[in-house]
């Protein structure tokens, strides 16, 4: 078949549908007054729900960080959980904006480009959370606890915090959009988690990117 | 763009909707919520519809930019509107038993069903007979990019109608 007899063939199509599709005018009507939960209503339902409960959990870390203030190891660990859920408000909050200049009347690239990377930026608020790794090691330890603690006490304590400042640096290196297209085990780590439309949005940020290549 | 012509605008294009959602989602029930999501996002973006603009740019790149998100996004359940009963928005009033022609679409629909989401909207626009400038203001590219990919396109089109089992 040469390419004219396939734009005949779509253009019957159209004939057929013209023919015999029928629009249902009065559920119409209820589509325009009826919200439909978009794509767009998704992303920003899930990024006000992650603010909604970071200050819930902000609250809490504040009350707490007040009650051990004169506990200064305590209280730098509950300081650093503030911060670090403050800065991931921010990025929701930022994303929240990004998301309202979305608009489906854009080019098609650019407004995919835009849905995958929100899609997919999770990825870079579960970097910055696991700076605090190290700090779930040191948040319970009171003056009293490094004064009577003993041998015993900082043999676990200090290989458990180079263990979790270990860990924490390479996730911080490793969780980027960037790195999950080419490192399998990073890839398998969100997966792992439960993000599987994470990795798929960074996939399609690489399909748009090949697409958007003159080769 | 009031009431009126916003109703006028859906029937003057139902055909091309409905093609779309067919091309994106072969489930009744998710073409079903394809199309509602477009015909919101078209009556939402209608109020700031800049009349400047070109209109058939300004529909397709809606219609394919909610197709593919859609397309894109896990289907989830309890996302459609209940109309309740066996109501559809879209209705074969005369669905006539297989022609030729009807499976030669048949075929032309699956082979555009197989192809991915971007190179999906190329072959549409295409079909459509879209000018190659307005194909690549609608996705984003370059004229040149379109006429490269298309024509690769075209060869996998041509190949998968070759196929003996195809005739």
């Amino acid at each position: 078949m040469i390419m004219d007899e396939f734009i005949q063939l779509w253009k019957a199509y159209d004939a057929k549908l013209e023919h015999s599709l029928q629009l249902n005018l009065r559920l119409l009507k209820e589509v325009q007054t009826q919200k439909t939960r978009s794509v767009l209503r998704t992303l920003t339902a899930g990024r006000v729900l992650g603010i909604v409960l970071g200050v819930l959990y902000e609250i809490i870390l504040c009350v707490a960080c007040w009650f051990v203030r004169s506990q200064p190891v305590m209280a730098i660990s509950i300081g650093v959980f503030i911060v670090v859920t403050g800065i991931a408000m921010g990025a929701y909050w930022w994303e929240l904006v990004l998301i309202g200049r979305i608009g489906y009347a854009e080019n098609i690239v650019d407004t995919q480009a835009k849905l995958a990377g929100i899609q997919s930026s999770i990825i870079r608020t579960l970097r910055i959370s696991w700076i605090q790794l190290p700090f779930w090691a040191t948040f319970f330890v009171s003056n009293e606890l490094m004064r009577k603690g003993g041998p015993v006490f900082w043999a676990v304590e200090i290989p458990l915090v180079l263990a979790f400042t270990v860990i924490a640096i390479i996730l911080f290196r490793n969780l980027t959009p960037e790195k999950m297209e080419s490192r399998k085990w990073v890839r398998k780590l969100v997966q792992g988690t439960g993000w599987k439309s994470v990795t798929r949005a960074i996939g399609f940020m690489q399909e748009i990117k090949e697409f958007k290549q003159e080769v | 763009m009031n009431d009126a012509e916003f109703v006028q605008l859906i029937r003057d294009n139902k055909g091309i909707l409905f093609k779309i959602s067919s091309s994106y989602c072969r489930n009744r029930d998710d073409r079903e919520d394809l199309m509602q999501e477009i015909i919101y996002q078209l009556w939402k973006s209608a109020r700031s519809f800049d009349a400047n603009r070109k209109f058939s740019t300004w529909m397709y790149r809606i219609a394919l930019n909610v197709a593919i998100s859609f397309y894109r996004q896990q289907r989830r359940a309890g996302l459609r509107i209940a109309f309740g009963g066996e109501l559809h928005l879209m209705e074969f009033a005369d669905d006539r038993g297989e022609t030729d022609t009807e499976e030669k679409i048949g075929m032309l629909q699956q082979f555009i069903s197989e192809q991915n989401e971007l190179d999906k909207a190329l072959m549409i626009l295409y079909l459509e007979e879209r000018p190659y400038r307005e194909i690549a203001e609608i996705l984003g590219i370059t004229e040149t990019n379109v006429a490269t990919k298309l024509s690769r396109i075209k060869g996998r089109l041509k190949q998968q109608f070759l196929k003996p089992s195809n005739h």
